[in-house]
């Protein structure tokens, strides 16, 4: 445990991926896997800031859902789980570049580039992942694209479950109705593994769905489903000239060479998805910062996290002093937008209208899901950028990060980065994405890629 | 639809916050940008169709009518109790 | 909008709920439990809005809430839908509260406050208490171990026109909750916010809050309208504003300029769900239309002759009501034996009464029901008067294992109505007292007392006092 022990040490005052690191028993001898934990999702002893300043010394009371599930999964098992701490994110999850940490928090670097973005919001949880050299799984968050764009940027798996399959309770919340617990990890495997730990029914969330735990490892190479149906795969965002890019081709390639040897039928053909392109990122973005604008609410100073009583000011004034020097200034834009498009006078138009607008997203997905199983493009549309070129671009243009992914998440579909060779040195990934419900499906696919 | 200064202002005191002088500026020009995006859903029609909460049907049971002894040790996260009270700032 | 009335009042009533556990977390809840000794000793990661922490609604709270839409004939949504009123305040943990905003749990319905007289509601809802507060100058303290309390919120249409109204809905209110099992005054909390306009401002609108229990309203009614007099008499103007009250007097708390937009918004914690014919059948199941408390009062009326404010009185505690009813239907429909009015003075000015002083509510009390219905027959039958009446009811309803029979045999207690007995007696204290009897018959009609008196001691108590001034009466008046 001692290597491990150093090479956490190395790799976080190098590329600052834990914001926490969690102690670890270096005399342990036996079989063991690392998780590292979004700093969101809270694990008891263990400060949980959402990356944020505010938050500074908030020590959750109850373990998460996802903790307690993962615990009880190795329990009869011959691996231990050696949790080894909270990672970095953009300051509750606000942002698709990792550049918005807290305001006393250091951004984390590219795996590969230092000089570049590890992506958004859960940076340090792909960063990590890709860096460690022993078997590790990192249980993270999506809400518009969070672990896809990282994972991509990072040249990791990430995988985002529908939305309602994992407990949130004990994830700090950013978007309620948008918010997923998800996997990162090298290969296929540990993401099946890491969705079997996390994966469990909680009473207790009101929006978690009853269900019996798949057997998600074993399904990896179960043909047995697929052997008599042909598979459709459906392929969308395109470049400018109507083709898939290169690293997407390259994959699907593999694929049809691993279905063919496995003697099942594959169908490919380009989707239109326009009027779910245009309109996933508006709508994502007014739902999800209306929900954050209240969600963050709580934080005034007191109770927990940053509190500076006795004070000569008024409660209101208090307040004011507390968030506006305590959060950064994307969360203070988000708080803004999204306070606005709840307002009496605005939320027709913004508020609702967009709750209206999702449902029509949702239903195209479905209708296009009665004829394909699977729809496959690149996960973002570019590669890492270098992080001070984000300095100068404007919050509008780093919302455009989510441009691919926020549309799966908009409509709770599951779907997985695949890392997708590099570009420029850098990695790209490829994004899957099957209707609600089907991981097993969407793991077994992603396993004839290679 | 644009946010000018008095929305601005009026915004922020909702959301119990105080921008810098400089923020504001800042501020006025990347939200209006953003609320340009925002404001492509106007064209959408809607008519007949419902807004939804959640992206999936969703149905969870209501919790039985059990007390349970919870005990939370609301010093680990704050030094400002005074004969187990919280203490706030004054009210007027 | 045109009113007929000089004083147009509305209520907003917040009523606490006696589940086990709050609202969405399982910490006990104080409606039920009683308060608790030390602050912030009741209290959870749901109800301090700890970040992380998710809220699971109270099956019972929406059985409860369910019952009363249904008693009070409110129209009942499809789904059951929760939504954050966002506004901050220390003893708000999540600075928003949660509560029902577009589909409330009863729509419509109304509150029974005489035999012929209701007040319209506009809706009711359901929603969590916050934590409460003691403030002082520079600083408040803060106890949570209120909140997450599950709250019915009821909400008037503008139809009340004086305060004794208010005053009468409240009181009536407390009634019909407890007679669905939903609230206890004792432990469970009330709390109206009032908003009134009077002809003389033209009707505008003011907003008085935190009014506790119904003494209070009727007071800080009146207050409120002659404060708006007097401020129209010295040409001020009444504007639309929010007051609090302390007891004594309204005070000035905010104008409608400075009211928060609440923003509301779904609370997506809490998907909404149907509101199904099971479950609906469920918050039915101990109610049915005789436990309504103007329909027991109705039925009582239509086989016996009773006063109306006897029967309301005697009515507010359920069980108090239901041995009434079960005492006149013993023994005053068939063999017609007693008076039932009789029956209703006892249980009014006897029971009641001693109820009162002993600061005990009825149903509370663990007591044999037997030696009630025998004393109050031995009552009626005039073989007991009102002291050794007093003092027997008294041991009745406080011990337990008190042996009512035995005691009065032991102490030699029972008195006699005997006509003949009393009379001889009655003709010997005339004889004997001729000044008394001067007296009385010159008009000094309390002498008579005097000579009761002498039969009394000339009896050893054993003459029935009542009966023993009836006789006298009869004798002195020929």
């Amino acid at each position: 445990m001692k290597e491990v022990i150093q090479e956490i040490e190395n790799i976080n005052n190098s590329f600052n991926y834990l914001v926490e690191t969690i102690p670890i028993d270096e005399n342990y001898d036996g079989d063991f896997i690392t998780i590292s934990i979004k700093d969101a999702i809270l694990i008891k002893n263990s400060q949980a800031r959402s990356s944020s300043k505010i938050l500074n010394n908030y020590f959750p009371v109850n373990d998460s859902k996802v903790i307690k599930n993962t615990k009880d999964y190795f329990k009869n098992k011959n691996i231990k789980p050696i949790f080894i701490g909270k990672t970095i994110h953009d300051e509750f999850g606000f942002g698709g570049y990792n550049v918005n940490v807290g305001i006393d928090k250091k951004i984390p670097k590219n795996p590969y580039d230092d000089k570049r973005s590890c992506g958004g919001s859960s940076g340090g949880c792909a960063g990590f992942t890709a860096k460690t050299k022993f078997r590790h799984i990192s249980i993270a968050e999506s809400t518009g694209g969070s672990i896809s764009t990282p994972a991509s940027f990072c040249g990791v798996y990430g995988l985002t479950p529908t939305y309602g399959l994992i407990s949130r309770d004990g994830l700090i919340s950013y978007a309620n109705s948008l918010d997923k617990i998800g996997i990162m990890a090298k290969d296929i495997l540990d993401i099946a593994v890491g969705l079997e730990m996390i994966d469990g029914y909680d009473l207790n969330d009101c929006t978690n769905v009853k269900h019996e735990n798949k057997n998600y490892v074993d399904l990896l190479n179960d043909d047995t489903k697929y052997k008599n149906n042909t598979i459709k795969i459906g392929l969308i965002n395109l470049d400018e000239n109507n083709q898939i890019n290169n690293n997407v081709k390259d994959k699907i390639d593999q694929l049809k060479n691993n279905l063919d040897k496995s003697n099942i039928k594959v169908e490919i053909e380009t989707v239109d998805i326009s009027f779910i392109n245009k309109y996933s990122l508006p709508v994502y973005y007014i739902l999800s910062l209306s929900e954050a604008s209240t969600n963050l609410s709580k934080l005034c100073g007191l109770r927990y996290g940053v509190q500076n009583i006795p004070t000569n000011l008024n409660y209101n004034d208090y307040f004011i002093k507390i968030r506006s020097e305590n959060f950064s200034k994307e969360t203070k834009r988000r708080i803004i937008l999204g306070t606005f498009a709840r307002m009496a006078s605005y939320r027709d138009a913004y508020m609702n209208k967009a709750m209206r607008v999702r449902k029509l997203i949702i239903d195209k997905y479905l209708e296009i899901f009665n004829n394909f199983d699977f729809l496959i493009g690149p996960s973002t549309p570019t590669i890492a950028p270098l992080i001070d070129e984000i300095k100068n671009i404007s919050p509008y243009e780093e919302m455009l990060a989510d441009t691919y992914c926020c549309c799966p998440n908009l409509a709770g579909l599951p779907h997985i980065s695949i890392p997708s060779g590099k570009d420029n040195n850098m990695p790209t990934g490829m994004m899957i994405i099957s209707n609600h419900f089907t991981e097993d499906k969407l793991l077994w696919l992603s396993n004839k890629i290679k | 639809m644009k946010i000018d200064d008095n929305l601005l202002n009026q915004i922020c005191k909702n959301a119990r916050l105080k921008l810098t002088e400089s923020e504001n500026n800042e501020f006025k020009i990347q939200l209006n940008e953003i609320m340009d995006m925002f404001n492509l859903i106007c064209e959408v029609d809607t008519n007949k169709i419902n807004p939804i909460y959640h992206p999936i049907d969703l149905n969870y049971e209501l919790r039985e009518d059990i007390a349970n002894e919870n005990k939370v040790e609301i010093k680990k996260n704050t030094i400002h109790i005074q004969d187990g009270f919280f203490i706030g700032p004054k009210i007027k | 909008m045109k009113f007929t009335s000089d004083i147009i009042i509305g209520l907003e009533v917040h009523i606490s709920l006696k589940t086990q556990s709050k609202l969405f977390c399982s910490c006990k809840n104080p409606s039920f439990h009683g308060k608790n000794i030390k602050a912030n000793e009741n209290v959870c990661n749901i109800c301090l809005g700890y970040p992380g922490s998710k809220p699971h609604p109270n099956k019972q709270a929406v059985l409860f809430a369910l019952k009363l839409a249904n008693i009070i004939g409110c129209q009942i949504p499809k789904k059951l839908c929760f939504d954050r009123k966002n506004y901050f305040y220390p003893d708000l943990v999540k600075n928003f509260q949660i509560t029902q905003d577009e589909f409330p749990i009863g729509m419509g319905g109304k509150i029974q406050i005489g035999l012929n007289e209701f007040v319209k509601l506009h809706h009711i809802h359901i929603e969590e208490d916050p934590g409460s507060m003691v403030i002082s100058n520079n600083t408040c303290l803060i106890d949570y171990n209120r909140s997450g309390t599950p709250l019915i919120e009821l909400v008037t249409n503008p139809v009340m026109t004086k305060p004794e109204q208010a005053r009468e809905f409240l009181k009536k209110l407390i009634i019909i909750l407890e007679y669905l099992n939903i609230f206890d005054r004792y432990n469970c909390t009330l709390k109206a916010d009032a908003n009134i306009s009077i002809k003389e401002t033209n009707y505008t609108r003011v907003e008085i809050k935190n009014i506790n229990g119904f003494k209070d309203i009727e007071q800080a009614l009146e207050f409120e309208i002659n404060r708006q007099k007097d401020c129209v008499q010295n040409n001020e103007t009444i504007k639309l504003e929010t007051r609090g009250w302390d007891g004594t007097k309204t005070f000035f708390q905010r104008s409608k300029e400075e009211a928060a937009d609440y923003g509301y918004y779904p609370e997506n914690d809490i998907p909404p769900i149907k509101i199904t014919e099971e479950i609906i059948k469920e918050s039915m199941i101990d109610c049915n239309k005789d436990d309504i408390y103007y329909n027991k009062i109705n039925n009582i009326l239509e086989d016996f002759d009773i006063n109306l404010e006897d029967l309301e009185i005697i009515l507010e505690d359920k069980n108090l009501g239901e041995f009434f009813n079960e005492f006149l239907n013993k023994n005053c429909k068939y063999e017609n034996k007693f008076n039932p009015q009789l029956v209703a003075n006892y249980f009014r000015n006897r029971i009641i009464k001693i109820l009162n002083q002993m600061e005990i509510n009825f149903s509370k009390l663990n007591f044999n029901i037997n030696n009630l219905t025998i004393l109050i027959k031995k009552y009626l039958d005039k073989i007991i008067d009102n002291k050794i009446n007093n003092l027997l009811l008294e041991k009745v309803l406080s011990e337990s294992n008190f042996d009512l029979i035995k005691y009065i045999e032991e102490n030699d207690l029972e008195q006699s109505s005997d006509d003949s007995f009393i009379t001889d007696l009655a003709k010997k204290a005339i004889l004997d007292n001729q000044i008394a009897v001067d007296a009385y018959k010159n008009g000094d009609l309390k002498s008579i007392n005097f000579l009761v008196g002498v039969i009394m001691k000339n009896s050893r108590g054993k003459a029935n006092p009542s009966t023993a001034k009836q006789i006298l009466e009869n004798i002195l008046n020929k």
